[in-house]
């Protein structure tokens, strides 16, 4: 029977020498979804995007890409797959056409089968005006769509694009995003981002990982409502009361905002306006609306505006990673991150929660590096051969290539 | 060869021939070899016996330098282009890959010496031909054998500086300095070591392989007149070992290596 899972990863472990680059990562993703693999530089997306296109191989666990297990059938996994790795490797002294050209042929297109094909890059990547031109010569947003082209030329089912709007301008991003967008009405996609808008624009579901480990897995709607907290934004007159009591100052508002019961923070913002604008934090379970309004008549005040919302995605982001920014500036992790991660994932994998402690310290010493563990392999587990040059072609600037 | 790996195989060969540094040597390489072929037939009388030895010398020098760059980005080059990821995600496997690149940088060189031969060939006389002709084969030899060695530098190094480093170090040790090292152990041990071991050594470099081999053609078995009586060059056989030892073996590694790099990076 044919199984609607296109990429299934289970337990996936991942060690560098001492450093633990993923830890049980487990996820799946269904036929025609477009899923965002969100994570903070470091966190273990391109790890994992490497292990699912057969590039690197996983210290434990197993990785499946249309019922075909990574490791032992990478010729089958790869026919799959288009991969766009990060900033799209291209040869610059080759010509648009040319270089889609010899990505047919690799991919074992013939002659008509690559004009039809071509038709359609062309006309869903927008490289009509530019086939004639030396890929050095175009623009970041150009290289990106000739990469999208070249992940796309053999139609396959599934698309693995990692960070493919890294370094582009806000215009090119949007325009990548769409094409993305387009491309992902017939087919699979894994998009790897740490860029929160882009997940919000192009997919309906995030799975986000943090030191390795999944930390949150679902709709984004369910994501942003896992976190347990929503806020509302209540905006008063500051000029005008319907009482003959004065103007409200901020103090005083503030003041009034903070008796009531179950607000947990009150914090200013900013506006243009002639008023007072306060952030109000209160847990998910409770709606403080009503006491609210019931506040601004008593008082008298006029209420400009008053909103629910969920937490945004941003800030659900934070939450769930804040501990690896911690680490960075040389803080001690979050006493309550594990609990925090356990509360925000939904399919997230469950074993994570019970993972051995002496393995979870172990990865939380080392959460810190970025990808360029994956290529500072000074003695890895998993293989023989030392190699201290460091400078792995697609990680060879930094964070290049790094989750 | 599936169809992926002629893919490949023919994008190599079109990338060397645009590669300019691969165009100059060939020119080069060209011109010396015409200039040797012309010099040669001035001599007219001993034009035959000028033209062997001095393109032997010849192509001695310059094709394992050729070769050697030809192959020293071949792997290392995909890598710092971050094109690496791209073929190692195509359906096929290291081997083929690395074999795709070597193959594909073979044809390339065959193209580049058949350019350096051929303009010697249009400058000689009838009696030089013979020994062009003769030169073809093991050429392509010493060149394929180098051009394997560059090849598995550019898989064991990250950086395409480096690659580029140790191929000319490597030139050097097998093309001057391999033999003042065993001239050095003979004076050394006081011509101790037995002259089979010598002569081994001097085998078991390609580039000396190739020097025996064209000398013994070109000035025949009298140039052995003046070694021991019992030195032992190699057969045929051993000889055609060595020779499939050195093109086969280093792309062999190459692929290997790649391959225990998946598990690591």
């Amino acid at each position: 029977m044919a199984t609607d899972v296109m990429i299934a990863a289970s337990g996936l472990t991942k060690r560098f020498g001492s450093v633990r680059a993923l830890d049980k990562v487990s996820f799946e993703v269904q036929k025609g979804e477009v899923v965002g693999f969100l994570g903070p530089n470091g966190a273990g997306k391109s790890t994992t995007m490497r292990i699912l296109t057969c590039f690197i191989s996983p210290s434990a666990g197993t990785a499946k890409v249309r019922g075909h297990d990574v490791f032992e059938e990478p010729l089958a996994v790869r026919k799959s797959l288009g991969y766009l790795p990060q900033r799209a490797p291209l040869y610059t002294d080759m010509n648009v056409y040319e270089y889609l050209q010899f990505a047919a042929s690799v991919r074992g297109l013939d002659d008509s089968t690559f004009r039809k094909r071509m038709k359609r890059v062309v006309e869903v990547c927008g490289l009509a005006q530019t086939l004639g031109k030396d890929i050095g010569t175009l623009s970041h947003g150009f290289r990106q769509r000739v990469g999208l082209g070249q992940a796309l030329i053999h139609d396959p089912a599934i698309l693995i694009l990692d960070e493919p709007t890294s370094d582009l301008d806000p215009n090119e991003k949007a325009e990548v995003l769409k094409y993305i967008k387009e491309i992902g009405q017939d087919r699979t996609i894994l998009l790897s981002t740490h860029n929160l808008s882009e997940v919000e624009e192009a997919c309906a579901r995030a799975i986000i990982i943090s030191k390795g480990r999944v930390v949150a897995d679902g709709p984004l709607d369910d994501i942003r409502a896992k976190t347990g907290a929503v806020r509302y934004i209540v905006t008063v007159d500051e000029k005008k009361t319907l009482k003959n009591g004065g103007a409200p100052k901020a103090a005083e508002v503030k003041a009034a905002l903070e008796a009531i019961d179950g607000a947990r923070t009150i914090r200013e913002l900013p506006t243009d306006e002639t008023a007072h604008k306060f952030e109000v934090g209160g847990d998910k379970a409770g709606d403080l609306r009503r006491e609210l309004y019931g506040l601004m008549v008593a008082k008298g005040w006029i209420l400009l505006e008053l909103r629910r919302e969920a937490q945004s995605l941003d800030a659900v982001f934070r939450d769930l990673t804040r501990s690896d920014e911690r680490l960075d500036r040389g803080y001690a992790p979050d006493e309550d991150d594990d609990s925090d991660d356990d509360d925000a994932t939904t399919a997230a994998d469950d074993d994570d929660s019970d993972d051995d402690d002496s393995d979870d310290d172990d990865s939380d010493d080392d959460d810190s590096d970025d990808d360029d563990s994956d290529d500072d392999d000074s003695d890895d587990d998993d293989s023989d051969d030392d190699d201290s040059d460091d400078d792995d072609d697609d990680d060879d600037d930094g964070d290049k290539d790094k989750d | 060869m599936g169809r992926v790996a002629r893919a490949l195989v023919l994008h190599e060969l079109l990338e060397r021939t645009r590669d300019r540094w691969v165009v100059v040597v060939s020119v080069v390489f060209a011109l010396l070899a015409s200039g040797v072929s012309l010099y040669a037939r001035s001599a007219e009388a001993s034009a035959e016996r000028l033209t062997g030895p001095s393109l032997v010398t010849l192509v001695g020098l310059v094709v394992p330098l050729i070769a050697l760059v030809l192959g020293h980005d071949a792997i290392v080059g995909e890598r710092e282009r971050n094109t690496l990821g791209l073929l190692l995600s195509l359906p096929i496997s290291k081997l083929e890959l690395v074999m795709a690149k070597f193959v594909g940088r073979c044809l390339a060189l065959c193209l580049a010496l058949a350019i350096g031969l051929g303009a010697a060939l249009a400058f000689a006389e009838p009696v030089q031909r013979s020994v062009l002709a003769a030169l073809i084969v093991p050429t392509i030899l010493l060149g394929v054998a180098f051009l394997a060695i560059g090849v598995l530098v550019s898989a064991t190094t990250r950086r395409q500086i480096t690659a580029a480093s140790i191929v000319v170090v490597i030139w050097f040790l097998f093309v001057f300095f391999y033999d003042l090292g065993i001239l050095g152990v003979l004076v050394i041990t006081d011509g101790q070591v037995s002259t089979n071991i010598v002569a081994g050594l001097v085998s078991a470099n390609p580039a000396g392989l190739f020097r025996v081999e064209m000398m013994l053609r070109f000035l025949g078995p009298g140039m052995l007149d003046n070694l021991p009586s019992n030195v032992e060059l190699p057969t045929r056989l051993g000889s055609a070992a060595i020779w499939a030892g050195w093109i086969a073996l280093p792309p062999l590694v190459s692929a290997l290596l790649l391959r225990l790099e998946r598990g690591k990076r």
